[in-house]
């Protein structure tokens, strides 16, 4: 278990953490939303291409 | 204040060549995975690093985890000796690459990428399948999983 969570460990965005821990908790939270926004954006247009191909 | 539709914005306005890869480009193929950054492959042309800079210019970039204080211009001439920045920006992190893995560059994915409208503008993202061949060409731990989810909307028919 513990060589796994170390090879993930390898790969984990340090610098988006630092980032993030710069941040209040409420500015994490608004950040998360606009990403979900982003996201969600994504998402519908991604559906509406595929259903335009259909 | 993050609001990356700006900063997605500003690069369609000022006419970026880039493809959405990642993440993002996984959840435009029906991904449920959560993602906090937005990952682009960008094209190296002279013009097209001009645009960039004028793009994001106003976003002030700086080097994502670079130490305070350390120096960092963001201009063509940067954008020229540098190949991939994560950067944070005034309107959230972005990740401008300009090659990854698996022969990841602007030119050899655009055959390999559809157009989709994105906040009421057209925006490149790569296809399903050669989203999955970048990630089994990262082959990162964290990939592993994002790729048995990819292959397993590939199996319901989804976006090739």
């Amino acid at each position: 278990m513990s060589e796994v969570i170390a090879l993930y460990r390898r790969d984990v965005d340090l610098s988006l953490l630092r980032s993030r821990l710069a941040m209040t908790v409420d500015e994490r939270l608004r950040s998360l939303m606009q990403m979900q926004r982003v996201a969600e954006e994504f998402r519908r247009a991604g559906r509406e291409h595929r259903e335009g191909r259909a | 204040m993050t609001d990356l539709p700006s900063l997605l914005g500003a690069l369609q306005a000022e006419g970026v060549r880039f493809i959405v890869v990642g993440g993002i480009a996984g959840i435009a193929h029906g991904s449920a995975r959560v993602t906090f950054d937005v990952d682009c492959v960008y094209a190296r042309d002279a013009d097209n690093l001009a645009r960039l800079a004028r793009a994001l210019a106003p976003f002030r970039p700086t080097l994502r985890g670079a130490p305070a204080g350390l120096p960092f211009r963001f201009d063509e001439v940067t954008l020229r000796a540098g190949l991939n920045f994560t950067l944070d920006t005034t309107s959230g992190p972005i990740d401008l690459l300009g090659e990854v893995a698996g022969n990841g560059t602007f030119d050899s994915l655009l055959t390999r990428s559809i157009e989709l409208q994105v906040f009421g503008r057209p925006c490149r993202v790569v296809t399903l399948d050669a989203l999955i061949a970048l990630k089994r060409a990262a082959g990162r731990p964290k990939d592993l999983e994002a790729i048995a989810e990819l292959e397993s909307l590939r199996g319901f028919g989804q976006g090739r």
